[in-house]
């Protein structure tokens, strides 16, 4: 043992070591805006990552599109009837809607939904690892993202949110990340709970009571408990376990978001000032 | 200054690995190419090298990717730390030596990342999630290196001595 404290090799890797604890320690489940060195480093490597995610991007499109030339056909007579269907219930909805405006100004109600102001960002890179899942988008403090910003996909549905913010990039934990955790709400019954990541790529709803009567099928949107603006969809009910020996109940929870294709992201710029 | 070709690499294979590994994966697990360069060249030239390169490597990535500053640098720098100190006893040039540091390397790897998972109050099923993930990359990242591992030593060679060209060397 006193021969290992008289190489200075090895006094220098002890010393290397306790340094990354204490910076793990330091920088886990923040939220921060990163430093200036990170920063640049960020910023060189990110033009370069974001040629080769589109490279990537345009090998899965060819080779998807090989692979649905059969089905096109098929597809598309379908989707002619659900705009059919859609259209209909537009108009039935658009009734209902002017109804509730109708209804709420004679009630002086105060609106509550607001409007979401979106930025567009190109995903850059993955986390190369297999144990977490956070990716890096390429728009960061200069236009004006803030840590703790909800991230969407192309079409509307949740996939996470900017934790560190570089001056041109920003890094995003992903909704499925074990880290990952969202207050949630279920849309037809407001039963509220907690929506979390696990490793396989799957969302679970935790913290509902034992009488949440909410269904597979169910659609899960952010609360209004979240710092998030309510309403994001985050995925459909796949499956309600009852814990044995537990007094709550476990949703399993279908991601709405295809979080394997993912090129293109919104970013909410607002946010609901939570104090902290 | 041909040291500089061993960095310029490892960037690369991080922007690689962050970009276009998604569509190598066997049942949802990445092989990690920087993970099997660092080893290499630190079986091949010790222990000062591991110290450097997993700092080099590790840090890039932590700051890039993960939310934790230190997660990927610490286990890389320990694992290949000791592989360092080994490769002083061994015969460092055969592709099986390599099979076999890889393999119990990928294993010790991931096992400390799960520690300071832990560390940082992630709850997971321990032993389901090392079969499912450790295990299933200790594997591939060991045949990985068994094919590309005499690229590494002539790599290697070529980047330590001045003398010998690479590319007429390993034929290519």
């Amino acid at each position: 043992m006193p021969r290992f404290f008289k190489n200075r090799q090895f006094i220098l890797f002890v010393l290397i070591a306790v340094a990354l604890i204490a910076a793990m320690a330091y920088t886990y489940d923040t939220q921060r805006y990163v430093t200036k060195p990170e920063s640049l480093i960020g910023a060189i490597l990110t033009p370069v990552q974001k040629l080769f995610y589109k490279i990537g991007g345009g090998i899965s499109d060819f080779f998807s599109s090989i692979k649905e030339i059969g089905s096109l056909r098929a597809t598309n007579e379908k989707l002619q009837k659900e705009v059919e269907r859609l259209k209909k219930e537009n108009i039935q909805l658009q009734e209902l809607l002017n109804e509730n405006k109708r209804l709420r100004e004679a009630l002086n109600f105060k609106t509550e939904n607001m409007e979401l102001d979106l930025k567009l960002a190109t995903i850059t890179g993955k986390n190369p690892g297999n144990w977490f899942n956070t990716f890096t988008i390429d728009k960061g403090k200069n236009e004006g993202i803030k840590p703790g910003m909800a991230i969407l996909d192309e079409k509307g549905n949740m996939v996470g949110q900017v934790t560190q913010v570089g001056d041109t990039w920003a890094k995003v934990l992903s909704l499925i990340d074990k880290d990952s955790s969202v207050s949630a709400v279920d849309v037809r019954t407001r039963d509220n709970g907690v929506v979390r990541g696990d490793l396989n790529g799957g969302l679970i709803m935790i913290y509902l009571p034992l009488d949440a009567e909410l269904i597979e099928g169910d659609i899960i949107t952010t609360s209004d408990m979240s710092k998030f603006p309510k309403g994001l969809i985050i995925g459909k009910v796949s499956k309600v376990v009852r814990e044995p020996g537990s007094l709550l109940k476990q949703a399993v929870i279908e991601p709405a978001a295809d979080f394997e294709r993912l090129e293109y992201v919104f970013v909410v710029t607002n946010r609901i000032n939570t104090g902290k | 200054m041909r040291k500089i070709y061993k960095y310029l690499l490892i960037i690369l294979l991080i922007v690689l690995q962050s970009t276009l590994f998604k569509f190598i994966d066997i049942f949802g697990v990445k092989p990690d190419a920087v993970f099997i360069l660092v080893m290499s060249f630190s079986l091949l030239n010790g222990a000062w090298e591991a110290i450097y390169l997993s700092l080099f490597a590790g840090l890039i990535q932590d700051i890039l990717f993960n939310n934790a500053l230190g997660v990927t640098t610490f286990s890389l720098l320990i694992v290949s730390y000791i592989t360092g100190l080994l490769s002083k006893s061994i015969f460092r040039e055969s592709s099986f030596v390599a099979f076999v540091f890889i393999f119990l390397g990928t294993l010790l790897y991931n096992l400390i990342a799960m520690f300071s998972m832990v560390l940082m109050k992630y709850q997971f099923n321990f032993v389901k999630d090392f079969m499912d993930i450790a295990m299933i990359q200790a594997v591939y990242n060991s045949m990985i290196v068994v094919f590309v591992y005499k690229y590494v030593v002539s790599f290697n060679k070529y980047v330590n001595e001045n003398k010998v060209s690479f590319f007429r060397k390993s034929k290519f």
